[in-house]
């Protein structure tokens, strides 16, 4: 039943994960499990488990999360935080799409960690800047009527001296 | 001047496309509005090319209308590139420099995205994943790591936001726990806490504002009543 986690990831078991668009991977169980969704899931089927289905997460972004995965696989000691403090600001700085599924995604898995580093990653994105420059990066539509926007503004023009 | 059919510019826009069909979109002939994958160049020397794209989700209904047109528009060292909804809506803009490599995140960013953004909400499709369109307990968690002025900055941006920072108690309250700690939480006033951040905000930023001589005066009328504290004794007493 309950197997040995601590070995040695060459050691390691291996799990089967698909895509929403069928799309089958094998992880380490110890990468597939960052993913309290994945870590559940494994632990209700057992050892019978052929292939888990994950029907919200499409092939090109379950690719990046299990990157992700793979690195946070062991526990990082001191010596390496550093480092990976860097690949985590390089694995983040992506397109905004890209940004944005991984980001879903990482919430459906409930990979907390992940999400932590990605909702921090979009706040950097918003912040300095006024709601003009924020709606032209964010490609939002101003939906607020003149008056609306007027008052809305007025409101909170504390934020803007 | 250099045409289209100089090598880099042809390199230019044939990354671009690529970018665009990865994103999801299928190019349209023009003429015949029918898919192709083909993409040829005009033999004549031309300054300026147009290329229509749709999404595959839009043809499976049967429909040409709406696409999008992408102009290339080729000037000395540069590409210059306008994404727009076939015949209206305001242009996304590039300019993609020869000096530098293709920048595909400004692309996507700056092109495929908004584009994909304009045509779903034209034909009614659900918009691709965006900020405004994350869940609202995504939005707020975004939110929660925001600078109170930044939230304010944000508010004005769309009623999805504005709507989501009525949420006082949990947003306000973390906030102004975050900047002032933990006193005067347990206060029974009803004063919303937003209204209070907002408070606290101005009378920091008064006491920033304060001019020297005004600084001075206090030093005196302190040191009057007291002893010789100095300087320093006014920041404390300011807070």
């Amino acid at each position: 039943m309950a197997s040995s986690t601590s070995g040695s990831s060459s050691s390691s078991k291996v799990v089967k994960i698909r895509s929403s668009d069928n799309e089958n991977f094998e992880v380490e169980e110890a990468a597939a499990a960052r993913s309290e969704t994945i870590k559940k899931l494994l632990e209700d089927v057992g050892d019978d488990a052929d292939v888990i289905p994950l029907p919200n997460v499409d092939a090109k972004t379950l690719v990046k999360v299990m990157e992700w995965c793979k690195k946070h696989m062991d526990d990082v000691d001191e010596l390496n935080k550093e480092e990976m403090k860097t690949w985590d600001a390089e694995f983040v700085d992506m397109d905004q799409s890209c940004l944005y599924n991984v980001l879903l995604a990482a919430n459906f898995l409930n990979i907390k960690e992940l999400l932590d580093q990605l909702t921090q990653k979009v706040a950097d994105m918003i912040k300095g800047k006024s709601p003009e420059e924020i709606r032209a990066t964010f490609n939002i539509k101003n939906d607020f009527t003149p008056e609306e926007e007027a008052e809305i503004r007025k409101q909170n023009a504390w934020a803007f001296e | 001047m250099v045409g289209i059919k100089k090598d880099w510019s042809k390199l230019m826009i044939h990354a671009v496309h690529a970018v665009l069909v990865e994103s999801g979109f299928v190019r349209l002939h023009y003429v015949s509005g029918i898919p192709v994958d083909q993409f040829r160049f005009p033999r004549k020397k031309a300054f300026t090319l147009s290329i229509h794209y749709t999404l595959p989700e839009i043809l499976a209904i049967n429909l040409t209308e709406p696409s999008v047109v992408v102009k290339f528009q080729s000037l000395g060292n540069f590409v210059i590139v306008y994404g727009t909804l076939a015949n209206e809506g305001p242009a996304h803009r590039l300019c993609l420099d020869r000096n530098r490599s293709l920048p595909t995140r400004i692309v996507k960013d700056g092109l495929a995205l908004p584009l994909l953004i304009d045509l779903c909400a034209k034909v009614g499709l659900p918009p691709p994943p965006c900020l405004a369109g994350l869940p609202p307990e995504l939005e707020l968690k975004i939110m929660e790591l925001l600078p109170g002025n930044d939230i304010a900055k944000l508010e004005c941006v769309c009623k999805e936001f504005r709507n989501l920072s009525y949420n006082d108690d949990g947003l306000w309250k973390h906030k102004f726990k975050e900047e002032y700690g933990n006193f005067m939480l347990d206060e029974p006033g009803m004063t919303p806490w937003k209204k209070r951040f907002v408070a606290d905000w101005e009378k920091k930023k008064k006491k920033k504002q304060q001019p020297l001589y005004a600084l001075q005066e206090e030093v005196s009328l302190w040191t009057a009543g007291s002893r010789v504290i100095g300087h320093r004794a006014v920041f404390f007493n300011s807070r």
